[in-house]
């Protein structure tokens, strides 16, 4: 479970490495970037997603979850540990997926695969049967000595998914993970989010496709200028809007505020 | 501590695999540098074959023919003695190159010589190229002694009678210190340049690289905390850092092994093999452990902070300077390891080896210099941490 309350980001303006003054253009960014007050609660066996235009502070609010970012108050709650106090062990819970798949170009699937397993801390049995386990359904096998430099964008997925997946998280985080993939490749990571959902995972994922989010969630939020405009069931979304298209829907839910 | 090894491993086998990495850390210090300075010494050394064969054209005034300076010259092989008309053509037949050097004597000098008084004997030459300077000298000296022993006789005085004392030179330094003298503060500023190098390069393909190609958030997000991530990225920069250094000098000495015998006297040789003993190396490579921290330490904030590697790059060029005029300084005449100079960095390094080059003691300020680099080190890894642990730069 992840339980988010009054959670705020503001980002101190810098724009110089050596001479760190504020300028109005950082000012603007920081600004473009925060999360201001905002709290949701995304339950197991559920999918719950974050959607908003770009700047809307979507992945702001995902990397303070994922302990990345620290936030500048407000209280974040993953898997019944507190972000704040327990971060290495919140990150030990979680999964965490970006549509630029975070690979080694370097390394091969299996090397890149082992590496995030030793991290997690995965003994050489449960590695073995989970990488086996992962490989076989996600067909990775045929590549698995390969460098991943020389994978396809698909492949590469694939291999990004394993990673994610190697140490059976409670809760995935999926930040815009369609973004910039083909239908084929994107095809895989909705199929990954189902089959997190079937396994009674907590998903929170982000994306500003409505077409996306209407195929998957259950549970739905809209962010804009880093505050969320609804937070609510995916059903009561579509019973609220009744003839409008969902993508109409979204644009009035935003415009209006 | 098993994460940190984790990370370590990781990375290690990570820029193993980049070719420009080993291309800088590997192949240029070991095979390129060495062979530059093989094809320099060995070109000197033709250059001043050459010149050596070179037969000198010296110009020469029509006024001041038939003198005897002017006949002992002209029986000299590697003399050949162009006429002129006055100073000037001398001056500007040189700056032409149509002319090595230029004499010009006294009118009166064949009578002062006959009536035993001093003449003056004025050459020219451009100092860009002095060869000929140095052969024409070394000539008129040869010239000069049977005339001085003939004014001897003739004024019926011993060479003693006019030689109030004589200087005997008894130079006790060893070979070993004279080559720690001319070569004992240029070893240390290559290996010192290298490693920084060295350690420039995985810095910014492990901090600046993981932020370019998108992976620090991958492993951010994964239950290894900062410090850990630091220290096995750290630790592989400075394991290629030192490897870089020891490298450059292991080329130098291997080229001067397979290819120094010809050009470099035996008891050169010799002198090298006694320098470079395994407590020598030990001592060094201890040294350049928490100097290589110390610069991993420095350019962890800059390489965390950069988006790409053009950025980091840009932002780190002035402190090549901050490394290279510390280490220059050890090169300067006069300039002894003491202890002011035992705790500047970089310098304290340089002076350390210079003086171990030379067969030196250096006692204590070996010991100084190590405690210094690890005082200096230690803090330059806080503040690392503070800037990647600092989210604003990680994540810029």
């Amino acid at each position: 479970m992840i339980s988010v309350q009054s959670l705020t980001k503001i980002f101190p303006a810098k724009n110089n490495f050596f001479f760190k003054k504020k300028s109005e253009t950082a000012e603007m960014l920081s600004r473009a970037n925060s999360v201001d007050n905002i709290s949701f609660e995304c339950k197991p066996g559920r999918i719950f997603s974050l959607l908003g235009p770009n700047g809307a502070g979507k992945t702001t609010a995902l990397r303070m979850i994922s302990t990345l970012l620290k936030p500048s108050s407000g209280k974040i709650i993953v898997a019944n540990l507190d972000v704040e106090e327990f971060p290495t062990q919140v990150r030990s819970k979680i999964g965490f997926l970006t549509g630029s798949t975070g690979l080694y170009a370097r390394l091969t699937a299996n090397e890149m695969v082992k590496y995030f397993a030793d991290l997690n801390g995965l003994d050489d049995a449960t590695f073995k049967n989970r990488k086996n386990e992962l490989f076989t359904l996600l067909g990775v096998h045929e590549f698995a000595n390969k460098r991943i430099g020389t994978l396809s964008t698909g492949m590469k997925q694939k291999v990004s998914i394993v990673r994610t997946m190697i140490h059976n998280p409670e809760v995935v985080v999926f930040d815009e993970p369609t973004s910039g993939l083909d239908v084929i490749t994107a095809a895989n990571i909705i199929e990954l989010i189902r089959h997190c959902k079937a396994q009674n995972k907590t998903v929170i994922f982000s994306s500003h496709i409505m077409e996306e989010v209407n195929l998957l969630c259950d549970d739905l939020a809209i962010m804009h200028n880093g505050k969320i405009l609804f937070n609510d069931t995916m059903e009561k979304f579509r019973a609220e809007h009744g003839s409008h298209s969902l993508t109409e829907a979204f644009i009035e839910t935003v415009q209006k505020n | 501590m098993k994460k940190i090894f984790i990370v370590y491993r990781k990375e290690l086998l990570d820029v193993l695999r980049d070719k420009r990495t080993l291309r800088t850390t590997i192949l240029i210090p070991t095979l390129l540098m060495p062979f530059i300075l093989f094809v320099i010494i060995k070109v000197q050394v033709l250059v001043g074959e050459h010149n050596d064969q070179k037969v000198m054209r010296l110009f020469w005034l029509n006024d001041n023919k038939g003198n005897v300076l002017e006949k002992s010259l002209q029986n000299d092989s590697m003399i050949k003695i162009k006429y002129c008309n006055n100073i000037q053509q001398i001056k500007d037949s040189i700056k032409a190159e149509k002319a090595d050097a230029g004499l010009f004597t006294s009118a009166d000098f064949s009578s002062r010589m006959d009536s035993n008084l001093t003449s003056k004997v004025s050459i020219f030459y451009n100092s860009k190229d002095d060869v000929f300077k140095n052969r024409l000298i070394s000539k008129l000296e040869i010239i000069k002694m049977p005339l001085v022993q003939q004014r001897l006789v003739r004024l019926n005085l011993s060479e003693e009678k006019i030689t109030p004392f004589k200087i005997e030179e008894h130079d006790i330094a060893s070979t070993q210190e004279m080559f720690g003298k001319y070569f004992g503060g240029f070893l240390p500023y290559i290996f010192i340049l290298y490693s920084f190098m060295g350690c420039m390069m995985l810095t910014v393909d492990l901090f600046t690289g993981e932020k370019e190609r998108g992976t620090i958030e991958t492993l951010l997000t994964s239950p290894v905390n900062r410090l850990q991530i630091m220290f096995g990225k750290i630790g592989v920069a400075v394991t290629g850092a030192t490897l870089t250094a020891i490298l450059s000098i292991s080329g130098i000495l291997l080229f001067v092994k397979l290819f120094g015998s010809s050009d470099i006297p035996v008891e050169m040789i010799k002198v090298i093999g006694q320098i470079f003993t395994p407590i020598f190396i030990a001592k060094v490579i201890i040294m350049l452990l928490p100097l290589t921290v110390f610069f991993s330490g420095i350019l962890v904030p800059v390489a965390t902070y950069a988006k790409n590697y053009r950025e980091a790059t840009s932002i780190i060029a002035p402190f090549n300077f901050l490394v290279i005029f510390p280490a220059m300084i050890a090169m300067m005449p006069g300039v002894k390891l003491n202890l002011i100079t035992s705790l500047i960095p970089i310098t304290n390094v340089a002076l350390c080896t210079k003086n171990m080059v030379a067969g030196d003691n250096v006692g204590i300020y070996w010991w100084l210099t190590f405690a210094s680099l690890l005082v200096y080190g230690s803090l330059a890894v806080i503040f690392s941490y503070r800037q990647f642990s600092d989210e604003q730069n990680i994540l810029r």
